[in-house]
């Protein structure tokens, strides 16, 4: 049986027991529209948003939710042994040239770009799923949350373009 | 060799600043980042950009307007672009211009597109 997010998010006491939580599940859950609705519903119920005085915390903090059930969801089609990798290059864009270059060694170019375009395919169908969701503030966490990532994968395209061969 | 093209970033997501440095970095610009509407005025003051990108919500939920206000006003032609994730409702029912801004990208941002824009502004 899927595990809904939303619960789990209910059930975490902190950001990085969700992370763990999560990643348990290899990214077997539900992640269509009605369950980013009700993860975000179980967030605003716990991070209420503001006009003013947004409090900057909360707010990166539903994206950092948002952005570890999309990572999940991206890394469950790929090998164990990549995983932790592109789990870095997702988190932390300074990571990328280094982890290409680790990719490349392991498992070569060629791999390299077919795994880049599964996970361009993959992200594009998580956004055309968050374009589902009405507009309002948790479709804004949603769009924040996915933005990082489609940036990390434009920088990802440009490290492995200076890996092809000539 | 020419001086880099400066830009400046005003984001309040540290992640989101850092991979749009690392993109614009990388297509051969010199990219600044201000993770508060004040900050971003300091660093506009201190840096003299030649392009910034906003984001709209921070600390308060119209910030990027209130900076975007302030920068014009010390520089009418300094481009100054809004980046978006509250979607539609930002394209469609504010007024861009006037609130100070030449234009929006929407986030995801197409840097494809983003590039060949600011490119275009920075030339002129």
């Amino acid at each position: 049986m899927e595990s809904a997010i939303a619960d789990i998010f209910s059930s975490a006491s902190d950001l990085d027991a969700f992370r763990e939580s999560v990643i348990s599940l290899k990214g077997d859950f539900s992640f269509d529209s009605a369950s980013m609705i009700n993860l975000g519903t179980e967030y605003f119920k716990r991070y209420p948003d503001r006009f003013s005085n947004r409090n900057s915390d909360e707010v990166l903090l539903g994206y950092s939710v948002v952005r570890i059930c999309i990572i999940e969801r991206l890394l469950r089609q790929l090998p164990e042994d990549a995983k932790a990798l592109y789990r870095e290059i997702f988190s932390d864009v300074s990571a990328v040239e280094g982890a290409v270059k680790t990719l490349i060694d392991l498992f070569g170019y060629e791999t390299m770009v077919s795994t880049f375009q599964k996970l361009s395919s993959e992200l594009q169908s998580i956004k055309d799923t968050i374009d589902e969701i009405p507009r309002g503030m948790i479709k804004e966490r949603f769009i924040g949350g996915i933005s990082n990532l489609f940036n990390i994968l434009y920088v990802l395209k440009m490290n492995i373009g200076a890996h092809e061969k000539a | 060799m020419a001086d880099k093209k400066k830009v400046l970033i005003i984001d309040d997501d540290p992640a989101i600043c850092d991979s749009v440095k690392a993109i614009l970095d990388g297509n051969g610009f010199d990219t600044k980042i201000a993770l508060s509407g004040k900050d971003g005025i300091e660093a506009f003051k201190n840096e003299k950009p030649d392009i910034v990108l906003c984001d709209m919500m921070m600390e308060h939920i119209d910030e990027g307007a209130k900076v975007a206000k302030v920068l014009k006003e010390a520089n009418k032609d300094l481009p100054v672009f809004l980046l978006s994730s509250i979607g539609d409702a930002t394209a469609n029912n504010i007024g861009l211009s006037e609130l100070g801004f030449n234009g929006v990208f929407q986030k995801p941002v197409n840097f494809d597109v983003l590039l060949s824009v600011i490119g275009r502004f920075i030339k002129k």
